[in-house]
C-alpha cells in the first residue's frame, strides 16, 4: 500500500428506491447518473480513479483540488436531471483490485475487491449522513478551509432515531462545500436567472418527495440550509413601514418566498423550524440591519411561521444550537423573550 | 393520443477536446442542463394552458454528448439543435457527419439548428454562414436560450396541433413555406435587425410569441390565442394550394397541378356542395375526397378546422378553393 496522501469519497444517488416504483425511471436515472460521472471523469484523469457500481460511486484522488472539483461539478451537473446524492469525503485510500473483466480472462466473475479497511470507514460515514450534500470529515477540513476558492458551510441533517417506539428526528451539524456558486458563470445577464432556475428544480424535487412522504423530504434539509448559508445579505435592509426586506440578493429573495410557501403548503415538513432559524441566523449577519430591525424581523418570523411559535414559545431553552452561529442563538432568544413579554404586558395594561 | 416527441440538443464530445477546453465546456454543460430542464417545464406549462383545446404532441429536449451511437435507433431523427460554439471556441467541425447525413436526407429531419453561445452578446442573432450546412445559426447568451428552445419545441407542437402531415418531404416543404410566411410577417423585427432572410432556411415561428410569454407569464392564454390565429392565417395564406374554379365549378385553365391532383380535385368538387362566390379551405385526408374536411372561410374557420380534426392526418394536402361568380 502506498503511503502517499490520498483522498477518498463515497457517494450514492438519492431516491433510487423511489425510482424502483417505475422501472423505466430507475433505468433512465441510473443512466443519466453514470453518464454525468463519465463526463466529469477527465477531471481526475491524472490524479485519481473512479469506480461506479449501479447508483454508488467510489472516488480516489491524490489531489484534493481535483476531488473537490469533481464532487462540486457532479452535484451541479445532476441538478438539471433532478438528481441528488449524498457523499462523504475523507483522507484515505480505496485499495481496490479488479476481479476478472479482461478480454483474456475466462472467469465468470467481474467487479472489484477492496483491500483496505479505509473503504469501510468512508462507507460507514456516508451511511450515517442522511442528507443531500457532501459531508466533509474533520481530517480534511483544515486543508479545504485553507483554499481561497472553496467555501465551507456549516449545515445540518436530521438523524432518525427510534426511542420507546417513537420516531425522533434530531439535527446533526456537519460541514459541506458551499452550494453557490455552482460554476464559473461568465454570463452576467444569466446570473440571477440561473439562481432561479436551479432553485426551482430543487423546490420541485422537494415538493414531489414531500408529497410521497415527509421521511423523504427531510433529506433535503441539509441542501436547503447549505443554500441559506450561501445567501448574500451584505446589502440587505428592512423596511419598517412595509415590514418587508429590501435590497435582497436573488437567492435570498427566492429562499424567503420558499419559506413562506412551505409554511402554507408543506405540512409536517420535518426540520422546517431549523430552516427558519438558519434563515434568521443569516439575516442577523447583515451589516446593514440594526438590533431593532432584527427584533422586528424575529417577531415577524415568530408570528408568521407557526412551527417556531408552537415549538419554542414556552421553551426557548430548547431552541437548537445547530442552526445558529456566533451569539445569534442568544440574540434570538432575547428578541423572542422581549417580544413575548411586551405582548403579555400590553394585554394587561392598556392605554 | 398525445405523442411525445424528443428533440436532441447536442454538445461536442468532451474526449475530443483538449483538457483546457474540457474544463471550459463543463461549466457550460452544467448550465445547459439546467436550462433544458426549465425549458421542458415551460413548454409543458404552455401546452397545459386551457387555450390549447387539446395537446396532440408533447415535445421535450434532451441534452446529450455527441457520440457515434447518435445515429443508432431513433436518435438520428431526433437531432435538431447542436452547440457549435462557445465564446471564442468553434465546435462546428464535430458535426460534419451529422451535417453530411442531413444534406443527403439521411436523417429524416426537416431542419438543423446550430447554437453559438456567446456570453457577451446582448441580443439574439439569427444568421447563416455561406458555407454552413446548418439551416440557421443562432448566436445567443444563456439568458435567451430558454426562449429559443421553447419556441423550437412549440413550433413542433403547433404543427401537430393543426394535424399537418408527418411525411418528411411535406415537413421540409412546409419549413420553406414557413420561412416565406415569417419573412412577410409584421413581427419579423422580433428576430433582430439586419437579419439576412435570403440565406437563413429556418426560423422558429413562435419565437416572438414565446418572448412575450417570458416577459409576462400572466399573458400565456392571450399569447397562445395569438399563436394559433397567426399560424392558421399563415397556413391559409402560404400552405394551402390555391385552386380557382369558374362559374361552372370547373378548374380554371391553365392547370398548374399534376394529373393526380387534378383527379383528386375533380372528385372533391363533384362530391362537395361548394357555393359560388364563397372561399373554402379543404384538408384532403389521405387523398380520399370522401374524408376531406371542408371549411368555409368565415370567422369560425379555425375553430371548425380544429373541431373536425380528430386524428392525425397523413399526407394531407391543403386546398384553398375559390369559386368564381
Amino acid at each position: 500500500m502506498s503511503s502517499a496522501k490520498q483522498y477518498i469519497a463515497y457517494l450514492d444517488l438519492l431516491g433510487t428506491k423511489g425510482f424502483c416504483e417505475q422501472e423505466d425511471l430507475y433505468y433512465k436515472n441510473i443512466k443519466k447518473f453514470s453518464r454525468s460521472i463519465e463526463t466529469l471523469a477527465p477531471l481526475l484523469a491524472s490524479t485519481g480513479r473512479i469506480g461506479i457500481f449501479s447508483d454508488c460511486v467510489y472516488i480516489e484522488s491524490s489531489q484534493l483540488d481535483n476531488m473537490l472539483l469533481f464532487l462540486t461539478k457532479l452535484r451541479a451537473m445532476l441538478i438539471g436531471d433532478e438528481l441528488f446524492f449524498n457523499a462523504a469525503l475523507s483522507k484515505g485510500q480505496l485499495g481496490v483490485e479488479s476481479i476478472g473483466y479482461t478480454p483474456d480472462d475466462n472467469s465468470n466473475l467481474f467487479g472489484v475487491r477492496f483491500t483496505n479497511k479505509e473503504i469501510a470507514s468512508i462507507y460507514c460515514k456516508q451511511t450515517k449522513f442522511r442528507g443531500v450534500g457532501i459531508w466533509i470529515d474533520q481530517n480534511v477540513l483544515s486543508e479545504i478551509n485553507s483554499r481561497k476558492n472553496i467555501k465551507i458551510v456549516k449545515s445540518l441533517f436530521y438523524n432518525k432515531e427510534i426511542k420507546n417506539d417513537i420516531v425522533h428526528y434530531t439535527p446533526k451539524p456537519y460541514n459541506d462545500i458551499a452550494f453557490f456558486p455552482t460554476n464559473n458563470n461568465s454570463d452576467e445577464k444569466y446570473k440571477e436567472q440561473e439562481i432561479k432556475n436551479i432553485l426551482s428544480i430543487i423546490f420541485k424535487t422537494i415538493y414531489t418527495s414531500h408529497c410521497k412522504s415527509s421521511q423523504y423530504s427531510v433529506y433535503y434539509i441539509s441542501l436547503l440550509i447549505n443554500i441559506i448559508r450561501c445567501c448574500n445579505v451584505e446589502k440587505l435592509t428592512w423596511n419598517k413601514t412595509n415590514e418587508y426586506f429590501e435590497n435582497m440578493s436573488k437567492e435570498f429573495e427566492v429562499m424567503y418566498s420558499f419559506l413562506i410557501e412551505c409554511n402554507t403548503n408543506l405540512n409536517n415538513f420535518i426540520g422546517f423550524d431549523s430552516i427558519c432559524l438558519t434563515f434568521l441566523d443569516t439575516i442577523y449577519k447583515s451589516p446593514k440591519l440594526t438590533c431593532y430591525d432584527k427584533a422586528a424581523i424575529t417577531e415577524l418570523f415568530i408570528n408568521k411561521f407557526s412551527c417556531l411559535k408552537e415549538k419554542y414559545k414556552y421553551s426557548l431553552e430548547t431552541v437548537p444550537k445547530e442552526p445558529f452561529t456566533e451569539n445569534n442563538r442568544r440574540d434570538f432568544i432575547n428578541y423572542c423573550n422581549n417580544d413575548m413579554a411586551r405582548q403579555f404586558v400590553d394585554k394587561i395594561i392598556t392605554d | 393520443m398525445v405523442e411525445t416527441r424528443k428533440t436532441l440538443f447536442l454538445y461536442p464530445k468532451l474526449g475530443e477536446l483538449s483538457q483546457d477546453k474540457q474544463i471550459e465546456i463543463l461549466d457550460l454543460i452544467i448550465q445547459l442542463k439546467t436550462i433544458v430542464n426549465i425549458s421542458n417545464e415551460k413548454i409543458a406549462k404552455i401546452l397545459r394552458d386551457s387555450s390549447f383545446s387539446y395537446t396532440r404532441c408533447l415535445p421535450s429536449v434532451t441534452i446529450e454528448e455527441l457520440c457515434s451511437e447518435i445515429f443508432k435507433n431513433e436518435n438520428a431523427e431526433r437531432i435538431r439543435v447542436c452547440v457549435i460554439g462557445y465564446n471564442e471556441s468553434n465546435y462546428t467541425e464535430f458535426y460534419t457527419d451529422i451535417c453530411n447525413k442531413y444534406m443527403q436526407n439521411k436523417l429524416n429531419i426537416s431542419h438543423l439548428v446550430g447554437i453559438k453561445i456567446n456570453t457577451n452578446t446582448e441580443t439574439v442573432k439569427f444568421y447563416k454562414n455561406g458555407d454552413s450546412q446548418f439551416d440557421v445559426i443562432i448566436e445567443t447568451g444563456l439568458s435567451d436560450l430558454e426562449n429559443i428552445l421553447v419556441s423550437i419545441m412549440l413550433d413542433i407542437s403547433i404543427y401537430h396541433y393543426f394535424a399537418l402531415s408527418n411525411d418528411i418531404q411535406y415537413r421540409r416543404t412546409f419549413s420553406e413555406l414557413k420561412m416565406k410566411g415569417i419573412k412577410e410577417a409584421p413581427y419579423i423585427n422580433e428576430y433582430g435587425e439586419n437579419i439576412d432572410l435570403k440565406t437563413i432556411k429556418y426560423l422558429p415561428f413562435t419565437y416572438p410569441f414565446v418572448k412575450k410569454i417570458a416577459n409576462n407569464s400572466e399573458a400565456i392564454s392571450e399569447v397562445i390565442n395569438d399563436i394559433v390565429n397567426n399560424y392558421f392565417d399563415f397556413i391559409k395564406r402560404y400552405v394551402c394550394i390555391s385552386v380557382c374554379l369558374n362559374k361552372y365549378k370547373e378548374l380554371e385553365t391553365p392547370y398548374a397541378y399534376t394529373d393526380d391532383i387534378k383527379d383528386q380535385l375533380n372528385l372533391l368538387i363533384e362530391n362537395s356542395n361548394f357555393k359560388k362566390g364563397n372561399m373554402y379551405y379543404v384538408v384532403n385526408n389521405n387523398n380520399d375526397p370522401q374524408k376531406s374536411i371542408i371549411i368555409n372561410d368565415d370567422s369560425n374557420a379555425k375553430i371548425t378546422w380544429l373541431a373536425k380534426i380528430n386524428s392525425p392526418l397523413n399526407n394531407c394536402t391543403l386546398y384553398h378553393i375559390k369559386i368564381g361568380e
